[in-house]
């Protein structure tokens, strides 16, 4: 069986990307994330998966990112091969859209494996949007654990009761998930309905000002880590314009 | 015959389960107790195959749990989770029995014939069209059953099989059981709801941070008050009473169950 659970979980050490604040993180993945969206070169694709490596390398949690890797990997390769066989073009542009989804969630992974959803949440409050976005989306951001290990759960019964998922000709095998897409829906609007119930019987006041309990800021690491990431996009751009790579 | 051979589990850090021993024999019922956390679940998982040995060895009848796949484990060992109701997903109560039959590949007299039979064992053959949404939480777990019934599986393994029932569902819970060992299938049930252990009295097997730490009979492990304290359960409440009777020589032994202390003190009435 997958361990879905442990996928994006943050995980704690004590290491200068742990320190940084959240909100650099996060810019950060925002400018990799336009870049890799928008770059039609492959190899600045490889070259972001490579950073992002280091990096996790350096944040002590390269094998928690090598597992997600893995995990997407199937999706990675049908895109590849899609894209190779469906337009009958050669195998390097057909590697630029496939590349791209490996390195959006190698960003993401590291972005998730480093930062804590306490500290995110905190970073999202202070940006100034109004509490029913970012209490939602650091909401949904928390529950993703839980999500996975529910998932995991619904598949385990499942398969106790005879499910083959990897039975049958392409069709077949995404009917094959139906038994485990139903019961995962259905617990999921269950539970944020409970949720929703839950916050305002503890007294949840949208309108009312908040002041967070841990407080973030930015020192000259961000600013350094911002300037040296955005520095890093800028010459990508450069080259993929000017130098026109595959 | 499902046998345990020196296992070990971990997910990569601690050992979950440690040095498990274990032989359930066909048509035996028994009880797998202990605290959160004692690895009770992690142990059934093994049995069809959804978790494989980290050291030693799972066996059911022939398969080893190591190389077969869960497909063919599952034919064997039907495992019912902790709130199975929540993994429905079909339309009608039919069909979400059909689902596991269908998978294993039965004709479809067989499989009508199976249907049946297994709602009318549960008490649901009313509810042919209902949509499984709709029934109440007591008619929800009997249908988890009757699906996890339906492929006439050996080896029945049932997690926590009266979380959030009420009085009346035990009991009908209990018939339900008694009726699966008169059958002669075996029945392996993990709570820790000590007080319907007591009342159906099958082997227990406590477990306790990961290890077995005593197999036997349930009058036996219910009444060692010390046991049961110290691998975190508390003695069934009859104990209460027939343990200072038997202290002070009214009784023979220390009864579990109020069924039979009822009977104890007939017989004492009776002299």
């Amino acid at each position: 069986m997958l361990k879905l659970d442990a996928l994006f979980r943050y995980v704690e050490r004590d290491t200068l990307m742990h320190k940084l604040d959240p909100r650099t993180k996060f810019i950060v993945i925002l400018i990799y994330s336009i870049f890799i969206i928008l770059s039609p070169s492959y190899t600045t694709q490889i070259i972001i998966i490579l950073l992002s490596s280091i990096l996790a390398i350096s944040a002590k949690c390269f094998r928690n990112m090598m597992r997600s890797v893995l995990t997407v990997t199937p999706f990675f390769l049908i895109i590849l091969f899609a894209n190779y066989y469906f337009t009958r073009l050669d195998i390097t542009a057909a590697l630029t859209p496939s590349l791209r989804i490996l390195s959006l969630v190698t960003v993401f992974t590291l972005f998730f494996l480093t930062t804590s959803p306490d500290d995110f949440s905190t970073a999202l409050d202070k940006s100034g949007l109004p509490l029913t976005i970012t209490l939602s989306f650091s909401l949904a951001l928390k529950f993703i654990p839980t999500m996975m290990q529910q998932i995991n759960e619904v598949m385990e019964a499942q398969v106790a009761r005879g499910l083959k998922l990897d039975k049958g000709n392409i069709l077949s095998r995404i009917r094959n998930y139906i038994p485990i897409l139903i019961p995962v829906i259905i617990l999921s609007i269950k539970r944020s309905i409970e949720v929703a119930e839950a916050l305002e019987v503890r007294g949840l006041d949208l309108k009312a000002k908040r002041k967070p309990i841990v407080e973030t800021s930015m020192s000259w690491r961000d600013y350094i880590y911002l300037a040296l990431n955005t520095l890093i996009v800028v010459l990508l751009t450069a080259i993929v314009i000017y130098l026109a790579i595959p | 015959m499902i046998l345990v051979e020196d296992l070990w589990f971990t997910y990569g850090e601690d050992f979950i389960l440690k040095n498990i021993n274990l032989e359930i024999g066909k048509g035996e019922f028994i009880a797998i107790m202990g605290d959160n956390g004692a690895g009770k679940t992690t142990l059934v998982k093994h049995f069809n195959g959804l978790l494989k040995p980290s050291k030693g060895k799972v066996i059911v009848d022939d398969l080893d749990t190591s190389k077969a796949s869960i497909y063919d484990l599952s034919r064997k060992v039907a495992l019912v989770f902790q709130y199975p109701e929540k993994m429905f997903f079909s339309e009608t109560v039919w069909d979400e029995v059909n689902f596991a039959l269908k998978n294993f590949g039965f004709d479809e007299d067989y499989r009508i014939h199976r249907i049946n039979k297994v709602l009318a064992l549960l008490w649901l053959d009313g509810l042919k069209d209902r949509s499984p949404f709709t029934l109440s939480g007591g008619e929800q777990r009997r249908l988890a059953l009757a699906c996890a019934l339906a492929w006439d599986p050996d080896y029945i393994v049932l997690d926590e099989p009266t979380a959030g029932q009420d009085k009346y569902q035990r009991e009908i819970l209990t018939k339900i059981i008694q009726v699966l060992v008169e059958q002669e299938k075996s029945v392996i049930i993990v709570t820790h709801d000590i007080e319907f252990v007591a009342e159906l009295k099958p082997r227990v097997v406590l477990m306790y941070n990961g290890e077995i730490v005593a197999d036997g009979a349930a009058e036996d492990i219910l009444s060692n008050e010390k046991l049961l304290r110290s691998s975190g359960l508390y003695p069934p409440s009859v104990i209460d009473v027939s343990r200072p009777l038997f202290d002070k020589g009214i009784i023979k032994k220390p009864i579990i169950n109020i069924h039979d202390f009822i009977a104890a003190l007939e017989m004492l009435a009776r002299g």
